[in-house]
């Protein structure tokens, strides 16, 4: 089995998918150049009818501080 | 965007090798590793450094098509009483399977390392000159050894040249 090693910051990797996504320490950059694509976390989208209702909810606080 | 080009070195075992990626330096001395301080690891007079396998490795292309035309050279004398030797050549040109380095006179590296820019491709990609690397990928394996007479002295440097083409 090939090892990895990045020749700038000598870490070791067990894959050159692992080698090619790292983030090098020592140039700053990864081998190349499009990072893995990142998940978008999950959760409902803000419509303006959550916003009003955010904001009431704060004016409603603010009142009775 | 431009590719991103790298040069690695292979070492170790043929069963079990280490590649490392984009080195550092191509120094040479007793050893077979990458990155080394040649004065940690000094060729003795009268022998040759451990073999140096390395390879051009294109790990991104960029908006690039293609990459080929790959030539290697060496800049600077050794002086008398060494000689480089590689397995780069213009001509009758053939890939090289990776083995263990040796420090024994190398059988793969039968060239004369150029000492000016080669007139066409002298390393390949896929065991042919004109192969071309259109995705990430890499070149064929560039071998190459110093060999020293009893009379050589220590604390020579000079410059390894990778140069390709790419092209847009």
């Amino acid at each position: 089995m090939l090892k990895h090693i990045c020749g700038q910051c000598n870490k070791a990797f067990s894959s050159e998918k692992a080698y090619l996504h790292h983030q090098c320490p020592t140039t700053g950059s990864t081998p190349v150049q499009s990072p893995l694509p990142q998940t978008q976390p999950k959760g409902s989208k803000l419509t303006e009818k959550n916003i009003v209702a955010a904001v009431r909810t704060l004016r409603q606080a603010k009142q009775h501080v | 965007m431009a590719a991103t080009v790298e040069i690695d070195e292979q070492n170790g075992n043929s069963g079990s090798p280490t590649l490392t990626h984009n080195i550092g330096n191509s120094n040479m001395g007793s050893t077979d590793t990458a990155n080394m301080n040649p004065t940690a690891y000094p060729i003795v007079p009268g022998g040759n450094s451990c073999e140096k396998w390395q390879r051009f490795h294109v790990t991104d292309i960029g908006t690039s098509t293609r990459i080929n035309n790959l030539k290697v050279w060496r800049s600077g004398s050794l002086g008398a009483d060494a000689i480089h030797m590689t397995n780069a050549r213009t001509s009758d040109y053939g890939g090289s399977t990776y083995a263990t380095p040796t420090a024994d006179p190398s059988t793969v590296a039968s060239q004369i390392m150029p000492t000016s820019t080669p007139g066409s491709a002298n390393l390949g990609i896929g065991g042919s000159l004109s192969g071309t690397i259109s995705s990430s990928g890499y070149s064929d394996f560039l071998v190459h050894q110093i060999q020293t007479t009893a009379t050589a002295l220590a604390g020579n440097s000079t410059t390894m040249n990778y140069q390709y083409d790419e092209t847009a």
